[in-house]
């Protein structure tokens, strides 16, 4: 059953595993990582007769996908740090990237944010998360490439869309009803300071 | 065009470290998309030529330190993702010189990833690490700074366990 909230000590144990977690995993060189997503985009594209878009849409959804497939075998042992409480997802998100990234994270991702729909500040009425990149992992290797063919794409989004993804599966696991929408607001490649997406959260129709 | 804001350039990337999972979980989807579009001999060129690419913006900041052929493919591997390499000359010319060597991966981190065995003929699941380590073994010859005088390599898989092979093999011929 999920627990309704996190309780200190489940935070406290989530700490812990987290790092145990990034000590004891196989690890690679973030460059090469980006670089094998820079490539793909460009193999995709020769592949789709020079469709950027497509090629970059293509990598999205299949990131997306298989990081839900990861996800899901990996349930059973997230059910440590899953409430009920939208709060509580600040926490998940930290262990989940931290797990992934370990410590150097935060270079790339700021604490999400929640915006509770009630807030006076929100304008939608919808439940929010938001996420800022400092830096980018996907930007930060195109730069010798014509970027200005990038910023129509959602090549900024690849990430944030497979998080929003995981949220979504995350929900369903939880079963509270919300389906997920991802606008990336602000984006480097057009010429933002920083990167940003809004998870909405929208009820969903039964 | 260049950008107006710094999203962070390779170097805040490199030397910085991510679970080899994310790899591992895409590769399979990169793998098939170029199997539906192209044959499976294109599919392993495309593969191998993806490896490649990557290699040469990689040598763009690291720059390799050992001068033999064992060492410098542990010291590529070590830098992407670990793993664990085997060499074994298969064949020497009238000089002594290997001009056919073996490289046996034991710890082929994108088999790994492959949750089921390809069964396609014709494209070897990880020839992307052929692509590395042939890319790898040209530039250093070009810069002349190897131990074995060779003037170039042909790095080939020949068995993956991904395609149900019991070893992760590269064949490699030297040209001198």
């Amino acid at each position: 059953m999920v627990r309704k909230k996190i309780g200190i000590f489940q935070k406290f144990l989530a700490q812990v595993g987290k790092r145990l977690q990034w000590w004891h995993a196989p690890k690679m060189d973030l460059y090469v990582l980006a670089l094998m997503a820079r490539e793909t985009v460009v193999k995709y594209r020769e592949l789709l007769n020079g469709n950027l878009p497509e090629a970059v849409n293509t990598l999205k959804e299949q990131f997306a996908s298989s990081a839900r497939t990861y996800m899901q075998s990996f349930m059973g042992q997230l059910k440590l740090i899953v409430s009920k409480d939208l709060n509580d997802i600040t926490t998940m998100s930290d262990v989940s990237l931290y797990s992934i990234l370990g410590p150097d994270y935060k270079h790339f991702f700021s604490n999400i944010k929640y915006l509770p729909a009630d807030d006076p500040n929100n304008k939608e009425k919808l439940h929010q998360f938001i996420t800022v990149s400092p830096k980018c992992v996907m930007c930060s290797v195109i730069g010798d490439l014509n970027t200005a063919e990038y910023k129509d794409t959602e090549y900024g989004e690849i990430i944030s869309y497979a998080l929003a993804s995981l949220l979504e599966l995350i929900f369903e696991y939880i079963g509270t009803p919300y389906t997920i929408e991802l606008k990336e607001t602000r984006c480097f490649l057009r010429g933002s300071p920083f990167g940003e997406g809004i998870m909405y959260l929208h009820p969903k129709k039964t | 065009m260049p950008l107006e804001y710094s999203p962070g350039t390779p170097q805040d990337l490199f030397g910085k470290k991510v679970r080899v999972l994310v790899a591992q979980m895409t590769y399979p989807d990169l793998v098939n998309f170029l199997l539906q579009h192209h044959s499976p001999e294109q599919a392993e060129e495309d593969l191998r030529d993806i490896a490649q690419r990557i290699c040469k913006k990689l040598l763009e900041l690291w720059k390799p330190k050992s001068r033999t052929l064992l060492k410098l493919t542990k010291e590529l591997l070590g830098m992407i993702w670990g793993g664990d390499i085997i060499l074994k000359v298969i064949q020497r010319d009238e000089l002594k010189r290997p001009i056919l060597v073996q490289f046996i991966d034991k710890d082929c981190k994108l088999c790994r990833s492959g949750e089921e065995v390809l069964e396609v003929k014709g494209v070897h699941y990880c020839s992307a690490v052929s692509g590395f380590v042939e890319y790898l073994l040209n530039y250093m010859a070009q810069q002349g700074t190897m131990k074995l005088k060779y003037k170039s390599a042909d790095v080939r898989t020949t068995s993956s366990k991904g395609n149900g092979d019991k070893q992760c093999i590269h064949f490699c011929t030297f040209t001198f």
